[in-house]
Formats: structure tokens, sequence, C-alpha cells
């Protein structure tokens, strides 16, 4: 099991060292000089002069490879510069941020698999049934409304009109509820639909059959054993979306007015704050990578078989 | 350790578990000393798109200008029509050669503080702002500040190294020089770096900040000036312009102002309800179309023209913008100082008038097609847009199908806002959108930019057959003494930069605001940038 941790997180570095060429190369691709983009946010008049001085502090007269290289040596130090707009360290500035955004994506999770798992697995348990029918109709709805509409309806329905939750900002809980349900409904969508597959599939294995002329309880088979094996496509599917849901929180934050991670980003865009897009990149798939291990980690607890294949071979 | 079933059991309750408390770790987190209470009274709560960013008096972005000016004054402020009336300055002379300007300050003025704000402070905020000249290099006088100096306790003297009239007006801006209170300089003296405290002597003190969320000003009870009506300002920072809308819907705001930030369907929709007041200001500024005259097909004033007689300007305003806009005759907004009576051509949308000129000019239609042709190069040009700004991107597909029947093929362009600047800048366009400063900078910051080598403006107007002429009159103005005489050159200068065709003006861009029935006296200031809260109450 050890090992098999190790060997992932080694993994890491070949992806990370990618990520890093990606983001010192987008500065080349961009039509805009970042020393301009400097100026211009700063509000300084360009001159010869001052561009020739800010492209010598931001390394970019130097080779390719050797610009390369610096932005791996000051990413390991956790160093992504100076935004261009604020003037502070990029990653003190979005340090500040992440909480909001992990507590929103969070948030968003444990609804998501609070309403999927019950949904998705009764939905295959009575198929045809009206629950079945009910979850189908949600999958659709959920898998088909844009999000940022979906943000404008909840807020238009649940604030304006029925007054049950404010419209945008922070603070207690109440905030928490529109934004993540607008994160969840389309996560609801897959994993009921995920689940409700796998569990009708697990029905038609012979596993079942023992069981159940074993003349064990029907409601152990389907707790103990399909629930079981069948949530695993379940989880995988939500390894994949860990990392997207952290990035994808992008619209809603600023739909809810969300003071994280993702409406700092789009600020950036806009102001054309190169380090901060840099950080926001390789921050993002380090994000997935990671998730992606736990999941595999949460996989190998629930059904051993799949760590019995590749962790324990000692 | 992973085959009992009980351990692995465990550790799932204890993941689930610590994602559970972590979230509600993390809203308790945030709820501390947060939530404003909705009940607070003499509150005027407002939204705006960002952050209000450091309140220091001396950078610009991600600060934001209106905050800054609740916070810091001017000693001139710039009113309606452009008048400069006497702020923390009571009165000024100026010297015969117009290169020594003398400020008498106002004794009663305070920080908020308590610290009086005298010659001495006035002396140390521009001897500051003089130690970063690159920064403010874009406001002219800066640049020419010879000497700063105190001669008594009320009285500060500004040397320049050339006259240079609008530095009266250039006072009045809101950034960078206003004046921050002893308290607040950090110790290497250094403001672009950041500031202590903001400390000011303007009519609202900053209480409560929180990155992101929200801010809230209170009054400055000990304000020199007209006290305000409401005791708080609570300002939210809502990015998202249809979330504004919402919130103001349902009551938790009462006011949104400003340029652009309610989305003009919306402005109309909540208007037609009768439950809310709106207000519209004057001009701020000229929304204008740049023609690129280095470009041989429209180097030929006839072909300039033909463009502008061959739209319907007034009906292009009023469709796109609602009649939230004004359809522009002159390239400056005529309520600026010395733009009140310029003589050019107006020109009215004419097609039969279009179409002769460009047939003088050498573009026939051939037969059988759609596009004129000169010497059988089509008479084909490219617009560019701010891919962002929804007004730009119509009024650019308006004018292409405008164009198109008088056979001119327009080509559209949407780039993103700092492309759209390097490309205005490295001379790279046919046609471009853009707008002048507005007040308080213009007209002498827009012939400025007219005259700076390097910026589209002045290439556009390359074709002029008296351009040099123009360029050495625009030099000439800020160096006059005599107002006559400067009022001589910028109708001259304005009339034959309008009359040769390369700058169109389209309309007159003006704010919006949307209240509560129960706001009263709302104003817009004369300033752009300034804050409208002064006068401003909530009916209890």
């Amino acid at each position: 099991m050890g090992t098999y941790i190790f060997k992932r997180l080694i993994s890491i570095i070949p992806v990370f060292l990618l990520a890093a060429l990606l983001t010192t190369g987008m500065i080349h691709l961009s039509p805009v000089d970042p020393a301009e983009a400097y100026l211009a946010a700063a509000h300084i008049q360009p001159t010869d002069e001052i561009l020739e001085q800010k492209r010598q502090e931001f390394g970019l007269d130097q080779p390719f490879f050797n610009q390369y290289i610096n932005s791996i040596m000051k990413i390991c130090q956790l160093d992504f510069g100076i935004s261009y707009v604020s003037n502070k360290q990029v990653w003190d500035e979005v340090i500040s941020r992440i909480p909001v955004t992990i507590q929103l994506a969070l948030g968003s999770i444990l609804i998501a698999v609070l309403i999927s798992i019950p949904l998705g697995f009764l939905a295959g348990v009575k198929k045809n049934s009206l629950i079945d029918h009910f979850s189908r109709i949600l999958s659709f709805l959920g898998a088909s409304i844009p999000s940022f509409w979906l943000g404008y309806l909840f807020i238009f329905f649940f604030s304006v009109k029925l007054d049950l939750f404010p419209v945008e900002g922070v603070g207690t809980w109440q905030h928490l509820v529109l934004p993540s349900v607008t994160l969840a409904l389309p996560l609801i969508a897959i994993y009921t639909r995920l689940l409700r597959a796998s569990v009708l599939e697990n029905l038609q294995q012979p596993y079942v059959l023992f069981a159940r002329t074993r003349g064990i309880n029907e409601r152990t088979i389907m707790a103990k054993h399909v629930l079981r094996i069948a949530i695993s496509p379940m989880i995988t599917g939500l390894g994949m979306n860990l990392g997207k849901l952290l990035t994808g929180t992008i619209i809603v934050e600023a739909v809810f007015s969300w003071p994280g991670f993702g409406r700092y980003f789009i600020e950036a865009i806009f102001n054309r704050d190169i380090p901060v897009i840099q950080c926001y990149v390789l921050i993002a798939a380090i994000l997935f990578i990671v998730s992606n291990l736990i999941v595999d980690l949460i996989q190998m607890y629930i059904d051993p078989r799949i760590s019995r294949k590749e962790g324990h071979q000692q | 350790m992973f085959n009992g079933r009980n351990s692995r059991k465990m550790l799932l309750i204890t993941v689930f578990i610590l994602l559970l408390s972590s979230l509600l770790l993390g809203c308790t987190k945030a709820s501390d000393g947060s939530a404003p209470k909705s009940e607070n009274d003499n509150m005027l709560k407002i939204a705006w798109p960002r952050d209000i960013g450091e309140l220091n008096p001396h950078v610009y972005n991600p600060s934001q200008l209106f905050a800054q000016s609740m916070v810091y004054e001017p000693l001139v402020s710039y009113q309606e029509g452009g008048e400069l009336k006497p702020h923390l300055a009571e009165s000024w002379d100026i010297s015969e050669d117009g290169k020594e300007y003398t400020f008498h300050l106002r004794k009663d003025v305070k920080f908020s503080d308590g610290t009086s704000f005298n010659a001495d402070i006035v002396k140390k905020n521009f001897d500051t702002i003089l130690n970063n000249v690159a920064l403010h290099s874009w406001l002219g006088f800066i640049t020419k500040i010879e000497r700063t100096e105190v001669i008594d306790e009320n009285t500060f003297k500004l040397t320049l190294t050339e006259p240079y009239y609008p530095t009266i007006q250039e006072l009045a801006v809101v950034r960078p020089v206003r004046f921050l209170g002893e308290a607040g300089f950090p110790e290497d003296g250094d403001t672009s770096k950041g500031v202590v405290e903001p400390i000011g002597t303007g009519p609202w003190v900053l209480e409560e900040y929180k990155t992101d969320e929200y801010a809230i000003f209170k009054r400055n009870e000990n304000y020199w000036g007209e006290l305000p009506k409401e005791e708080k300002i609570q300002v939210k920072v809502i990015p998202d312009a249809e979330t504004r809308v919402l919130a103001f819907e349902k009551g938790e705001l009462d006011l949104i102002y400003g340029e652009g930030v309610i989305n003009l369907d919306a402005f109309k929709q909540l208007e037609s309800t009768g439950d809310y007041e709106t207000s519209i200001s004057e001009p701020v500024a000229t929304r204008q179309l740049v023609i690129n005259s280095t470009k041989e097909q429209l180097s030929d004033e006839r072909v300039r023209q033909a463009l502008h007689y061959g739209f319907n300007k007034e009906a292009l305003v009023e469709g796109i913008t609602s009649g939230y806009e004004e359809k522009a005759d002159y390239i400056l907004p005529t309520n600026f100082p010395y733009t009140k009576e310029i003589d050019a051509n107006v020109i009215n949308y004419d097609v039969e008038k279009a179409k002769s000129l460009l047939d003088e000019a050498g573009w026939a239609l051939p037969k059988g097609k759609t596009v004129r042709e000169k010497d059988g190069q089509p008479l084909e040009v490219e617009l560019m847009y701010d891919s962002a700004e929804s007004i730009q991107k119509t009024m650019a597909e308006t004018l292409q199908s405008e164009w198109g029947a008088i056979g001119v093929k327009l080509n559209i362009v949407g780039v993103e806002l700092t492309e759209q600047i390097q490309r205005f800048k490295d001379n790279k366009f046919d046609i471009n959108f853009f707008s002048n400063y507005g007040a308080p900078y213009d007209p002498h910051t827009f012939l400025n930019i007219v005259l700076s080598e390097g910026f589209g403006f002045n290439e556009a107007i390359s074709a002029y057959q008296n351009k040099g002429e123009l360029l050495k009159q625009i030099a000439e103005v800020p160096k006059t003494t005599d107002e006559e005489k400067r009022q001589q050159l910028y109708s001259s200068i304005l009339k034959s930069i309008q009359d040769q065709g390369a700058i169109i003006p389209i309309s007159y861009i003006k704010k919006t605001a949307i209240y509560q029935k129960d706001v009263t006296n709302f104003t817009f200031p004369a300033n752009r940038d300034e804050h409208p809260f002064t006068g401003i109450s909530i009916k209890q």
C-alpha cells in the first residue's frame, strides 16, 4: 500500500513539469506582452525604457529554457511572483481565498452524495417505479440546465420571491445553501444515473442469485452486497469531478458573489494578471492529480478486490 | 491494516466526520463578526462590481475611484459645466507668467484623526507623489512641477517649469493629488507601496472592511463641509450584473449606479414597473469611431465623410442603448470646459450624399456586384470592437449592414480590451471604437493623446493636410495664459479634427442609477469619478 501511494506521488512530478511548461509557454502564446500588461494594470505610461526594465525583471529577455527552469525553482518555493494588479504575493492572495471555495465545493459534494446515493440506488432496485421516473426527470434537468441560469432561478424563487435565503455573500449556513445546490445538481444528475446503471448491472450478477438461494434477507443483500460493489463507478466519477468542482465554482462564485478563488481568477483574466493565471493553472493541475489519487484510495477501502490486484503484492 | 472490516468502517466514518466538521468549521469562521445587521437604520446599501481595493489616495487599480473620493479630497472641485470651485483651497492666485500657483488653504479642515490640514501636509503629499513621477506622469502638470513650498501655515505654493493652464483642473481629479493624513504615511514615506491607515479629510471614514465581500463607511462627524445625511454607507461587492438587479429587487440594496453596472434591458424592465426611481446623468464622455487615415482606402476625406453620412446615427443610438445614450454631434460633449461653442459641421444621415461622395472619390459600383471598387481593389475595411462590450458589438453589426448598403464591405472583429488598446497603440487597425476620458480630464487630455506619438489618434489623423499645424497648435494650448486665445485655439483645433472626418462622434455616454422610492436627493456629480453620496438620504 505504502509503495503504491509513493509510486503515485512520484508520478505527480512529470505532470507538474508539463503543467509548468505550459504556464511558462502561455506567456509567449498570448498576443499581449506581460511587461505591457503589467504597466497597463499598474496604470503606468509605457515608455521603451520602463518596458525593457520590466522585461528584464520578469526574466523575459532570457532564453525559454532558462525561464522554464527559473519558474520551476520559484514554484517549488511557493513563489508564484507578485500580482500585477494588487502588488501582493500571488500565493498569499490565493491561499486567503481557497478556504471559502473549498467550503463551497465540499458543501456541494455532500449534497450530491446524500441525494444521489439513495435516489440512484432506489431507482435501480425499483426499476420503472415512480421514484425511477422522478430520478430520470431530475437527472435530465440537472444535466441540461446551465449552472449560471440555475443560479439565477434559485435566487429569483428562493430568495427574491420566497425570502428563504440571502441573494449573495457569505457568512451563515443560509448563504451556503443556494450556491451548493446549484453546483450539486449537475453532479446529482450524473451520479444518480451512474449508480442506477451500476445497480441494475449488479442485480444480474450470479452472486445476487447465490445470496438469495442462501436465504439471506433481501435488504441485507442490497445494502451489504449490491450497493457496496455498485457504488464503485460512482466514486470514480466523484474523483474525476473533484478537481473539476473546485475549478467549476468560477461561474457559481460570480453569480452568488462568493469571495473565492474562482472569482479572483476571473478578474485576473480580465486584468491579464499573468502570475495569478499561471498559479491557478498549476493548482488546478495538481488538484486533479491529487483528487484522483484520493479516489483510488477510497475505492480500495470499499472494494478490497482492487487493492489485492494492485497494492498488496508483498 | 486495511483488511479488517471494522478498521475500514472506522476510517470511512473518520473521513466523513472530518469532511463534515471542516465544512461546519468553515461556516462558523466566516460568520464571525460579519453578517451585517439588516435592521441597521440610516444605512444606505449599494452594490459595486469590484472590491473597493486599498484606500490609498496615491495609487490606481484595483482601488476604486468612488471609494477614494469618499475619504480623500482635492484642493479644487470640478462642478457642473466644467466650473472649477474652491474646495480644500479657499482661493488661489496664478502669476502673470502662468508658472506660479499660490493656494490659500481652508483653515477649518481637520483630518478624520483630528490632526489639522495645513500647508505642511499638502507639501508632504505632493513630494510623495513626485517621488514616483513615472507612475503619475500621465497627469500633465505632475511632470512640470519644479518646486513645492510652504509659505505659511495655510499657504502653499507650486512652481512649474513652464506655464500649464490645466493645472487647476487637474487638481480636481480623484487620484493621485489628494491628501493623506500624517498618521497614514508608512515609515519610509513611500505611499505607492501602501498606507498605514486611510486617513483623509473627506465626509466618510472606513469603518469595516472585508475583502471581496463588503465595506462600511461611516460619516465623518467632524467634517468641515456639509455633513452627509446618512450615517453609514455599505458597499456590497457583487460582481454579477444580474445578481445586483435581483438583490435590488429583493430590497437588499437601496441604490445601484454607475456606467454599465446595470444591464440596459434590466434597467428598462425595472423602470417600467414604476416601483423604483431612475436617473440618467449628463454626458460624461463621447463614444467615437476612430478612422485610421494612414490606410489607403480611408486616406481620402470623401470616403470618411461618406461613412459618416452613410448610417442613421439617431436610430442606431436610440435602438441599441434604448435611449440611455444620446446621439453625439461633436467629438467632445458640450458640457466640458471650452467645448460649448465649437463650430464644427454636424453631419446628418444622407445615403444619397454618401453614395455620391464615394462616386466622386472614384469608388464605383461595378455591375452585378455589391462592393465598390477602385482600380480593381474592393472598398473593404475592418472595424475593431471590444468583444466584452455588447453595445460596441451591436453597433458594429449595425454599421456593417448600413455601410453594406452604400457599397462598403465592413469586416468586424471582436477582441479583448487589452488587445484592442494594444492594437490601437500599434496602429494595427482600420476603424476602432474609442472614447475620450471625460470630466474632469477633458478637453486637454483628449488633445494631449492626439498629440502623443504611439497612440492611435495621432496616426488616425495622418492624412490631414494640416496635421503639422494642428499638432503645433495642440502643443501651444496648455501654455496659454490668455483665456480668449485659449478658447480660439480649442475652437479651431476641435473643428479641424472633426471636419476632416477621422473621428466620428457616435453617442454621449451617460451614467445610470436606479434606487428605491425612499431614497431622496440623488444627484450625479459633474466629476465622472466622484461619489454621489453627500446629499443622499433615506426617508424614515
